[in-house]
């Protein structure tokens, strides 16, 4: 036999070892709720900017050599207003934080509201209060042990870096703490990154229950449709969605903006359509429903892409770009 | 969640395991990469849906796989020393019986570990998904030639690694 054939059969008897492994979708679920609530970072340090897209558009189709603008800006779609945007505040308030963790932010994911911590692309402290128990980030090996927090049972949670993903084996580890206060709420904080077991305890024991404030909307929209509200928000993501999406906890339903570094998915297709959008090149995205993205490149760190779920919010070409037209970022 | 995504997920996720676990030689690794290519490609599921899921994700792994790792060097398990490769098959042995070829295809899969990404991944590609050397050009973006050298490379160095012994089973092949 040959080298070829017994590569062959050594690659299908790899892979059809029997293995015991968690739930795929559950993983992944948790990991797209992740996503969700984590699109910053990454862009390093932020600069104090307002870059508009809301500018006239032109169009090439990816077919007529030179763009031929549009008459003018269109007239907002029938039914479409300015959404209002109500950023939210966080109920508890930090009385402790592990050191160099830096200013936080508030957001949302659906029903849930979030305090977020970041240092660097791998040291990322959270709490969410929502009404229902919130995510692991990592899934446990049964050592999960019981303690309290501010007099309230809890559930603790520690995983090194062994064994999840996108940190340092050795350096990092993943602690989760999970209570439920006393109206029902339940309050989730993780932790991924050098903050011990016991620098996460001390944080979540020091949280009151006082508001922290509202953080800056990361991005004005002109117009949407009528009715939309925030899905989610976290610095550099935003969704608007209808209201009865906003129980959607994965949050990332409705109409999405998000910047983030150039990357795979960011690269346009070969049947993607050409666009021009305020004098920058960008990239329609179809599928069988309808536009599915419209992807802007900002400068060489940034590219601003605006999603849409059809099926949460029907958008018709035109309107995707109407849209993004109304879009600014602010910072 | 979306409806279609799961259903996917539900049904090709264990092959999209396996496919990930040749590719990355670890299971952990192999289990990190999936997880990473669907979370992305549930952002776009409803474009990737209509298309071809299956090719997009295959793609994806290969792609992704490439690249993270090369994020996560510091993580990657070190490779195994020539001397522990070794295949300890007597000179004058006459034919492979059942546990050699065990023994051998277990020193194949030890062997992998030592390809570059690329030269795995294009093994893989070619003996396990069946892909021609034109479709693997498109996986990997990039000429036919060039997945042609990535393969001859990959398999000289995985017989070059088995020629110590001189009856190893396969070594002189091709």
């Amino acid at each position: 036999m040959m080298l070829e054939d017994d590569l062959r059969t050594t690659l299908r008897e790899h892979a059809d070892e029997p293995v015991v492994r968690p739930d795929l979708l559950d993983q992944v679920r948790a990991g797209i709720r992740r996503d969700n609530r984590r699109r910053v970072a990454v862009l390093g340090a932020a600069v104090l900017l307002v870059a508009v897209v809301a500018v006239p558009v032109a169009v090439t189709n990816g077919r007529a050599p030179d763009p031929v603008p549009l008459q003018s800006a269109p007239a907002d779609p029938a039914g479409w207003e300015r959404p209002r945007m109500d950023p939210p505040t966080f109920p508890l308030t930090p009385g402790w934080t592990p050191s160099g963790l830096g200013a936080s932010r508030v957001g949302r994911a659906g029903p849930s509201v979030l305090l977020t911590y970041e240092r660097g692309p791998t040291e990322h402290v959270e709490v969410e209060v929502g009404p229902e128990p919130g995510a692991w980030w990592a899934e446990g090996d049964g050592s999960d042990r019981a303690t309290t927090v501010s007099g309230r049972p809890a559930k603790v949670r520690v995983v090194g870096a062994d064994v999840y993903q996108g940190m340092n084996p050795g350096e990092d580890q993943y602690v989760g703490i999970r209570w439920q206060l006393a109206d029902g709420r339940w309050v989730q904080v993780g932790s991924e990154g050098h903050s011990t077991e016991s620098d996460v305890l001390r944080f979540a024991r020091g949280l009151r229950l006082r508001t922290v404030p509202a953080s800056p909307v990361p991005f004005t929209v002109a117009t949407a449709p009528a009715g939309l509200v925030l899905q989610t928000m976290t610095e550099n993501y935003l969704c608007l969605a209808p209201a009865a999406l906003l129980a959607d906890r994965d949050g990332g339903r409705g109409v999405c903006i998000v910047v983030e570094p150039p990357g795979e998915d960011t690269k346009p297709a070969p049947e993607d359509e050409r666009l021009t959008v305020g004098g920058r090149r960008a990239t329609l995205s179809d599928n069988p429903e309808g536009p599915d993205s419209l992807t802007v490149p900002l400068d060489s760190r940034r590219v601003l892409t605006v999603y849409v779920k059809q099926e949460d919010v029907p958008l018709t070409r035109e309107q995707l770009i109407r849209f993004a037209e109304g879009t600014t970022l602010n910072w | 969640m979306r409806h279609g995504f799961e259903e996917y997920v539900r049904a090709r996720g264990d092959a999209l395991r396996r496919f990930a676990y040749l590719l990355c030689g670890d299971r952990e690794l192999g289990e990190d990469l999936v997880q990473e290519v669907l979370i992305k490609a549930y952002r776009r599921w409803s474009r990737i849906e209509a298309d071809d899921p299956g090719g997009y994700l295959r793609t994806a792994l290969v792609r992704s796989h490439v690249s993270w790792l090369r994020r996560r060097s510091s993580g990657e398990r070190p490779g195994r020393t020539g001397e522990d490769l070794a295949i300890d098959v007597a000179p004058d042995r006459p034919a492979p019986d059942f546990a050699d070829r065990h023994a051998l295809r277990d020193d194949l899969w030890a062997r992998l570990d030592r390809l570059t990404r690329a030269q795995r991944a294009v093994l893989v590609l070619r003996y396990y998904e069946d892909l021609d050397d034109r479709q693997i050009a498109e996986v990997l973006r990039c000429a036919t030639s060039t997945v042609r050298v990535h393969a001859a490379r990959g398999l000289a160095r995985m017989r070059t690694e088995l020629t110590p012994s001189p009856s190893s089973l396969s070594g002189g092949t091709r």
